[in-house]
């Protein structure tokens, strides 16, 4: 192992270590060890403190790039003293076990949020009614991506596949083969669509590639129908049987119970959330130059607590609330609330503070939008709509 | 303001950037520094009925959240409790009245306790200790399984 390949791996650890990566089920330790490296990142950025201080956890934060380039320096005196150990054929050992843990981790996470449709969820009310032109790629990427079932559903069974993979030892060549595929796509895709988690998938495809590269010469030799030795398989030599079977369990367990849990008590339907969706503005009584001139047209609400007003020039104004899952009324935090009320045929958003405004509205069914609707054909012929 | 305030303890229901949040609801860019970023990690969103505040600079926050049930949060450090000094009013008027405040500061004044800056604990609800069981009882399996085959 050279000393490059040895700063490429301690690189890697000490990039998820400090990672601010937000944890369900076990403290959130790389947030604050992300913290440690603020007062570099305030000293070098140029950016203002308050802007620093509330987003440096961010994916693709300014602090996030500086933490890596140190991390970088910090990698090579580790590297050169691994390098020179006398135990460093059981260090790169347990160096590329643990980088096959963290991908199996972050494959494992993300597969499963893919498959419940936690990631890629269908589209919101509000973005399916704004002209595809108007949209931001990565915004647009995201719906588009949201609309497919099928195409989520590969996507996360790959990804969980892969990364049970990844803690066998016979199968870890393989599934570090496979993942270097799913990362060079998902990199692309980041910085093609503009997509603000550029840094996390290029240290998990420099992952991948840490796994595959030992026996790249093998595979390549294999491929072009030259004699080659079998692919190795790095495992961490153990005297005891049971003690390694706890270390690598427990290892695994922690890592089923961090993917899992957060999604464990997402799987069952929200509650009271039957009014979310876009209502159609039929008629405006009251006020109604205070909203915004009186120009309605439709009017949606976001599954994250936002009533959004969607003027007929097709100007969208958001608006945080609270809507409770056992009420129908909808509280913003000026302390106004609107009502939500309906008849067998209306819904009606009747305002209740200094302003006084009632609109009525039809609900729109956004089930049958083309976006929405999961339709597939095998034949060109099935497309064709007949009279 | 307060609305931009409201983003810090609203998290994303789904899986997105901060930014492609903040885009999804057709708000102003400007908004993105008040989002939580989850590197298109599962978010719920939390609703609190409680908020408690312990020596020093932790909060307990009791709530619910939209899918998973009742949480029980405690937290340290957070920039927005820093940011308004604790103050009951400024809390109070962000969240609504419906949310019990207590020990807040009504003289928004810091006081200092000793408790650990990096502490932070959540309980669980009773479906995720029964999935933690489960994940408990195949990793015992798995450990004891070469012995049992040894048996045989």
């Amino acid at each position: 192992m050279t000393l490059l390949r040895w700063t490429v791996g301690v690189w890697i650890v000490l990039f998820f270590t400090f990672l601010p990566f937000p944890l369900e089920y076990f403290p959130d330790f790389g947030t604050y060890l992300s913290a440690l490296f603020l007062p570099l990142t305030k000293a070098v950025s140029g950016f203002p403190d308050e802007v620093l201080q509330k987003t440096y956890g961010f994916s693709d934060s300014i602090h996030l790039y500086i933490q890596t380039i140190a991390l970088l320096v910090i990698s090579i005196p580790i590297a050169f003293f691994c390098e020179k150990s006398k135990y460093k054929d059981r260090l790169q050992s347990y160096l590329t076990v643990g980088v096959s843990f963290i991908m199996g981790f972050f494959l494992l996470k993300y597969g499963i949020e893919k498959l419940t449709r936690l990631q890629f969820p269908s589209p919101e009310a509000n973005i399916l009614y704004t002209p595809s032109g108007q949209l931001d790629k990565d915004i647009l990427f995201w719906t588009t991506m949201g609309t497919s079932t099928v195409y989520a559903w590969f996507m996360g069974i790959v990804e969980i596949f892969c990364a049970f993979l990844l803690f066998i030892p016979k199968t870890r060549f393989i599934a570090a083969l496979t993942s270097v595929g799913i990362f060079v796509n998902i990199f692309a895709i980041n910085i093609g669509f503009d997509i603000t988690v550029k840094l996390l998938a290029f240290a998990l495809l420099s992952a991948s590639l840490f796994l595959v590269t030992p026996n790249l010469l093998r595979l390549t030799q294999f491929l072009i129908g030259k004699p080659a030795k079998p692919i190795s398989s790095c495992r961490i030599q153990y005297n005891n049987e049971i003690l390694h079977r706890i270390l690598k369990g427990t290892a695994i367990a922690f890592i089923i119970i961090e993917c899992c849990i957060p999604v464990f008590g997402r799987l069952n339907p929200p509650i009271g959330n039957t009014s979310l969706g876009s209502y159609e503005v039929l008629s405006i009584e009251g006020d109604a130059e205070k909203l915004v001139d009186g120009d309605v047209r439709r009017v949606h609400l976001h599954r994250d607590g936002y009533f959004i007003i969607e003027s007929n020039k097709g100007v969208f104004t958001s608006h945080r609330g609270t809507k409770a899952s056992s009420s129908q009324s909808f509280s913003f935090n000026d302390n106004s609330k609107i009502h939500i009320a309906q008849d067998d045929s209306h819904w009606f958003f009747e305002s209740q503070g200094e302003t006084e405004i009632k609109l009525t509205c039809k609900k729109l069914n956004n089930a049958l939008l083309p976006a929405v609707k999961d339709n597939f054909h095998w034949t060109v012929e099935g497309m064709i709509e007949t009279k | 303001m307060l609305c931009l305030l409201g983003i810090c303890f609203s998290t994303i229901a789904f899986s997105q950037t901060s930014v492609i949040a903040v885009k999804s609801h057709s708000s102003d860019r400007s908004e993105i520094p008040n989002s939580t970023d989850h590197f298109g990690m599962v978010a719920p969103i939390p609703v609190y009925d409680t908020l408690i505040k312990l020596k020093g600079t932790c909060v307990i926050q009791i709530g619910s959240r939209e899918y998973s049930g009742r949480f029980r949060d405690t937290i340290c450090d957070h920039w927005y409790y820093k940011q308004h000094n604790f103050s009951e009013k400024k809390i109070q008027e962000f969240h609504g009245d419906h949310v019990v405040l207590i020990n807040f500061q009504k003289d928004s004044s810091i006081d200092t306790g000793d408790d650990s800056p990096n502490f932070r604990s959540i309980r669980r609800n009773s479906s995720e200790l029964i999935f933690l069981l489960l994940v408990l009882i195949g990793l015992g399996s798995y450990v004891a399984l070469p012995k049992l085959s040894s048996k045989k």
